[in-house]
């Protein structure tokens, strides 16, 4: 073939745009540390890190739900516990004057205590936990629980709940597919059959004091046969939150896998290879030399430096 | 035998040849970085020769028959078809590259729209685990806004894409108008200058670079009547013949933008390759595909998003509230006629009306019916009325296509109301997305998008409930869920969730922008090999010239030589005398 000065300037020029192209591409690989700059550079593995790191961001958002809802139901279980103690204390306190040989004078003291732990239940039935009420269902705002003092302001005779209703439950959502509920309402722990009914703690309470104060021993047997079923129904309760806490950890638990994985899948596919980039650029720079030495050489040649 | 002075003359004739070849390799040698310089060659023939009487023929010497073109027609035409597609493919590329650009995915994800998404789907997450807090509402409110300007942000780049296109379009036709005209002068010229057999070698060789050009911008197809005229067409139609040289004009059509036509019959311009059609499909195209489908994700989006939202209750009720968007004619039907960008929306249903006390105890609830086909904006704000005559509460009133529902003079003091049914039921009509009334999102489309004025000023009628208890974050989660529930978007034919959407819309662009990159490159490839082949045998090679060079001078000395013995003879034979 016939080869004219300007197809070699040509041809060496378009090599050489190319060789320094390559060399370019692959300084910037290894100066931004990615594979791929644009999604044409390989419009699948650029789908896939975007779907990854959707994903990623998603679970990011489910990690913090579960942690959040892993120290509500931490804060729960404890004030759970508390009441628990609370109630064995007055149950014990009742116990120990209940039977015949305690003066009146004995279980008008335990009707005094009796009344004072009642207070304290009911300041701990209206716990906050981050300015939000433990018990008060969705009604997080409003205390859950008022006691009715008589006319001189020492004796509870009462304990109402929020009117606006205290059983609200609300959920977070842990994963793409799961809304867990997170609270557990005062209704379920203090009021399982409503307010007033045989089973309203407060109502129990109220009723026991009366019973030591009014020496009524039948009162007495029944109130404190009802205290012992309302103990385990705390209890009941509490290991229903520690199962929820189980529950949420082992969701936490398969997310942080899921996300180690689509972290791992997304920086094989995004990050590059140092070691291999930079053997990359090493012989990129090497074809560029070879280019440009060999361009220099050539288009001294002519017939000229002849003749 | 003819006299001494003829054999003088063949030797003139010789030394005559040879300069004339040695001027054409001089000019070759000095063109030999001229751009569409085609190498010359003299033709050389021998005078005719002439008997001396004694019945043989002598020759008289040399001449020169013609300076020629070493030029292949053929690889010409094969060049310049390529060259049209070329340019087409150049400008559709760049097209692809700057929209890449525009969607930024892979260099920075987080302002991205894939990542906006994103933070805008955790902040309605982080504020159904916080309903009562007035900072993740804040945080949903801004999430959102970013969103929005990431969705303008996009739309007004593409658009600007679409503008600076438009602005190629036109310099190109003038550009096109330009070559043109340039090529019905030189054809003028080739005619008159042109004397058979010569030919008018410049002038040819500025046509065929005119040409040239004109294939990669026009696409355009040459046809050589052999008269030194090239009748040029563009994919069909006559540009240029003749005297005559038709031109191009733009003129602006109903988006704003130019359409290409030509200035005498005011007809289409029909472009079968070159820039301009790659400028006008990219235009017309590639980037209004793109712009519907971000446009239809944002219109998913703000449908999805108010949809839960106008059934839903925040912190804070209403005491005043004026719809968001404005019907044509109050009097229209809502739900086929009213201009509402939501009409379709719109079914037979109801939405609820609940106004509560300053302690949050329900006063009054009424259920405001709608009916598909006939409800107008008049009649919903009638029924409004009558169902809140009895104790005065609320009052609706129209005007300029907007309703406006406040409290009224009958409401005690701190009241407030609600679109939510005490129970829970929310509109089950769609009215209220489409009026924009207890919504999130304001607007239509990539465009629009926002967020509604009345949230950004009082982030406490974000709702996250669908009771007025703080606590309940049922429309919250129900939001932040959004991002895995599925939904056919645009003219997608399957249902996808936004980020799948999203997703395809990236690999599409990916895929496509791929594929013109490599139909780019060997397209390059293609219209490379074919100008190394005509540069091969057109262009000049200087080793091949000084080659040339050596040789004519070598002729030109010998030729001197020559009359010089010519020259002796003379001497001798004039010394005989």
């Amino acid at each position: 073939m016939r080869v004219t000065q300007s197809m070699v300037t040509g041809t060496t020029t378009m090599y050489l745009m190319r060789d320094l192209e390559q060399l370019q591409a692959a300084q910037q690989k290894i100066a931004t540390g990615k594979n791929y700059t644009l999604p044409s550079d390989n419009p699948i593995a650029a789908t896939q890190i975007l779907h990854y790191s959707s994903r990623i961001t998603e679970s990011e958002q489910y990690r913090r739900a579960i942690d959040s809802g892993l120290a509500w139901n931490e804060m729960t279980s404890s004030a759970l516990t508390q009441v628990e103690e609370l109630l064995s204390d007055i149950l014990s306190i009742s116990q120990a004057v209940s039977d015949g040989s305690a003066t009146s004078a004995e279980r008008a003291q335990a009707a005094g205590n009796i009344n004072q732990l009642l207070e304290e239940l009911v300041m701990l039935a209206n716990r906050k936990f981050k300015d939000k009420y433990i018990f008060g269902g969705d009604e997080t705002l409003t205390a859950p629980f008022t006691a009715d003092y008589d006319a001189a302001g020492t004796l509870v005779t009462g304990v109402t709940a929020n009117p606006n209703g205290i059983d609200g439950l609300w959920g977070y959502l842990v994963s793409d597919v799961d809304t867990v509920t997170i609270n557990t309402p005062g209704s379920k722990v203090f009021q399982p059959n409503g307010e007033g009914a045989t089973d309203d703690v407060f109502v129990i309470l109220t009723e026991l004091r009366a019973a030591h104060e009014n020496n009524d021993f039948t009162a007495l047997e029944t109130q404190e046969e009802r205290l012992r079923e309302a103990i385990l129904h705390v209890a009941d309760v509490n290991a229903g939150v520690g199962n929820r806490v189980n529950h949420l950890e082992s969701i936490g638990e398969n997310l942080d896998a899921v996300v180690l994985s689509y972290e791992a899948q997304r920086s094989e596919l995004e990050d590059a290879d140092l070691t291999e980039a930079i053997v990359e650029y090493n012989t990129a720079e090497s074809i560029y030399q070879a280019a440009l030495a060999s361009t220099a050489r050539i288009l001294q040649f002519s017939l000229a430096n002849f003749i | 035998m003819g006299t001494i002075f003829s054999s003088l003359n063949v030797g003139r004739l010789g030394l005559l040849a040879q300069q004339y070849a040695m001027h054409v390799l001089g000019n070759n040698i000095a063109n030999v970085n001229t751009e569409g310089y085609t190498r010359r060659r003299v033709i050389m023939s021998p005078t005719p020769s002439v008997e001396f009487g004694s019945g043989m023929f002598f020759g008289t010497g040399v001449k020169v028959d013609d300076v020629e073109r070493v030029r292949d027609t053929f690889l010409d035409v094969y060049l310049r078809n390529e060259l049209g597609t070329l340019g087409t493919l150049d400008k559709s590329n760049a097209a692809y590259k700057q929209l890449e650009a525009v969607f930024n995915e892979l260099s920075d994800q987080g302002r991205s729209l894939s990542g906006m998404m994103a933070e805008f789907w955790n902040a309605w997450q982080t504020l159904s685990t916080e309903p009562e807090s007035p900072a993740m509402r804040q945080a949903v409110v801004s999430n959102g806004a970013s969103l929005a300007s990431t969705f303008q942000y996009m739309r007004d780049r593409l658009h600007g894409l679409r503008i600076d296109m438009n602005t190629a379009v036109s310099t190109t036709v003038e550009e096109i108008n330009t070559l043109a005209a340039q090529l019905q002068e030189l054809n003028a010229q080739i005619i008159t200058s042109e004397n058979e057999p010569h030919m008018a070698n410049d002038l040819r060789d500025q046509r065929d670079v005119i040409i040239d050009q004109l294939s990669q911008l026009a696409g355009v197809t040459t046809r050589d009547f052999g008269d030194g005229e090239m009748v040029v067409f563009m994919n069909g139609q006559m540009l240029v013949s003749g005297n005559t040289v038709r031109t191009l004009e733009t003129a602006v059509n109903a988006d704003g933008l130019y359409d290409v036509q030509w200035s005498d019959t005011g007809a289409a311009a029909d472009l079968g390759a070159g820039e301009l059609k790659g400028l006008l499909d990219a235009r017309d195209t590639t980037i209004p595909s793109y712009i519907s489908r971000v446009d239809a994700l944002a219109t998913q989006i703000i449908k999805e998003v108010n949809r839960l939202h106008s059934q839903g209750n925040g912190l804070d009720l209403y005491t005043t509230v004026t719809s968001g968007q404005a019907v044509s004619d109050p009097d229209a039907v809502l739900s086929s006629a009213a201009g509402l960008p939501f009409e379709d929306e719109i079914s037979t249903g109801s939405f609820w009306l609940a106004v509560y006390d300053a302690d949050g105890t329900l006063l009054e609830e009424q259920q405001i019916s709608v009916t598909a086909g006939v409800s107008t904006l008049r009649t919903v704000g009638a029924e409004i009325n009558t169902d809140f005559s009895a104790n005065g509460y609320l009052h609706a009133n129209v005007s300029y296509g907007e309703i406006s529902i406040a409290l009224d003079t009958g409401a005690p003091a701190g009241a407030t109301f609600s679109f939510v049914k005490s129970d829970g039921t929310g509109d089950t009509s769609g009215l209220l997305l489409a009026l924009e009334l207890n919504t999130f999102f304001t607007g239509e489309d990539a465009d629009t998008i926002d967020v509604s004025s009345v949230i950004q000023n009082n982030p406490s009628l974000v709702a996250t409930a669908s009771s007025t208890a703080p606590g309940d974050n049922t429309i919250a989660l129900a939001i932040g869920n959004l991002r895995n529930d599925t939904f056919v978007i645009g003219t997608d034919p399957d249902a996808r969730t936004f980020d799948t959407y999203h997703e395809m819309t990236i690999s599409t662009l990916g895929t496509e922008s791929a594929r013109e990159g490599s139909l780019l490159t060997n397209q390059q490839n293609v219209v490379e090999a074919f100008e190394q082949q005509r540069q091969s045998y057109s262009g000049v090679n200087l080793d091949e010239e000084l080659a040339q060079l050596i040789s004519v001078e070598h002729a030109y000395t010998a030729a001197a030589r020559y009359i010089t013995t010519i020259d002796g003879m003379l001497d001798e034979l004039l010394s005989i005398a």
